[in-house]
């Protein structure tokens, strides 16, 4: 059922936008950071955006025993519209950059010559890109809203 | 029982939903670098089904590239606003087609039930 | 409107019909009951197709299961109604005096 469908490519939206808003604000929150876990000063991560073709009724696959793609979408529209595409995260890339070196001597993660190693970014790109993906965030959901809007006025047909 | 309407109202919402599923791949690929926005021919699609309502049952809709000409850096074409004005449209009219619909049905009980009995 | 022109002709005047037929045998009611009862069966059988359709996955819309099962429905209770006012209408005339 289409709208079932269009449901199942929104969520994969919701999904993906929510993965960036957790990596941009951890950038955020992390843009004067000099010391991680992994080793010298934060690192700022970026998730890849990737199409992600919908499959055959997950339901069927279930029912053949067969799962042929992970996460399949929950049931087909119209054959012939496999050009419908959902997102997905296809990776998270951490800047290779050279940290940025400022002279504070008294600083506790200072080195031997007193300088400290910075993340080499401004947070301000982050934050821009934060407002984005919100946007997109709040208009997958307006999607999701619509379709079950529209389902819902589908069932209201029976009613009598 | 329905009358000959229906079957070009049912093709009408089955191209109101394959909007909704389009735009739903248009809005999730918003920042997917290299999307190009996707769209049908509602109007060629709409006019088939005026030929031909029976026939169109079940029937797929070519999908292709919008080819809008506004293109980011990262290759994206999608336009959010386009997308949410969409959506709202189909689902708008989808909702009164199903009230159409609704009353259609309701008439014919109402007939059937000569009036008597017949919930308003 | 045609579907609604034929229900009243069809609940209003069941005997009406009966005696406008060549034969005037209860032999053609039979076959306006024979023929909705086939209807019937067959729009519910499409109904049933449908709704196995949307629950195993294949691809159908929710508003053609719908309006599939609404017609079906609908259907029935048209023979429903007729079947009524046939007992109504073979009652009445029992009532007469001979």
């Amino acid at each position: 059922m289409s709208l079932f469908n269009a449901i199942d490519l929104s969520a994969t939206g919701l999904a993906a936008q929510r993965a960036r808003v957790e990596f941009l604000t951890q950038n955020i929150a992390n843009a004067e950071t000099t010391r991680t876990p992994e080793g010298g000063p934060y690192r700022r991560r970026s998730v890849i955006f990737e199409s992600r073709s919908f499959a055959t009724s997950r339901f069927q696959n279930t029912l053949n025993q067969v799962n042929v793609l992970n996460n399949g979408w929950f049931s087909a529209p119209f054959p012939g519209t496999s050009e419908l595409q959902g997102v997905r995260v296809s990776g998270v890339v951490v800047d290779p950059s050279e940290p940025e070196r400022r002279y504070m001597p008294e600083h506790p993660d200072a080195d031997e010559l007193g300088y400290v190693e910075f993340p080499p970014f401004s947070p301000v790109r982050d934050m821009v890109d934060l407002t984005a993906s919100v946007r997109s965030y709040q208009a997958n959901l307006s999607a999701i809203e619509a379709a079950r809007d529209m389902i819902n006025s589908t069932l209201e047909l029976a009613r009598g | 029982m329905l009358g000959p309407q229906t079957h070009l109202t049912a093709r009408y919402m089955d191209l109101l939903s394959l909007t909704q599923s389009v735009t739903a791949s248009n809005i999730a690929n918003a920042d997917t670098p290299g999307y190009r926005t996707l769209t049908f021919d509602f109007q060629s699609e709409f006019r088939r089904a005026l030929e031909d309502p029976k026939g169109q049952a079940g029937e797929s809709a070519a999908v292709f590239e919008a080819g809008l000409s506004a293109v980011k850096n990262d290759g994206n074409d999608v336009i959010l606003e386009r997308e949410l004005r969409l959506m709202s449209e189909s689902a708008i009219r989808f909702r009164h087609a199903a009230l159409m619909l609704r009353g259609g049905i309701r008439g014919v009980r109402m007939a059937i039930q000569e009036g008597r009995g017949a919930i308003g | 409107m045609d579907a609604i022109q034929s229900t009243r002709l069809a609940a209003l005047s069941p005997l009406e019909q009966l005696t406008k037929s060549p034969n005037a045998e209860s032999g053609s009611f039979k076959e306006l009951l024979a023929d909705g009862m086939n209807r019937i069966f067959e729009l519910e059988k499409a109904a049933d197709t449908e709704v196995r359709k949307l629950m195993s996955g294949e691809p159908v819309e929710l508003h053609r299961v719908v309006m599939a099962g609404e017609e079906a429905g609908l259907a029935f209770e048209l023979m429903i109604a007729i079947r009524n006012k046939s007992v109504d209408a073979y009652q009445e005339i029992m009532r007469m005096p001979v």
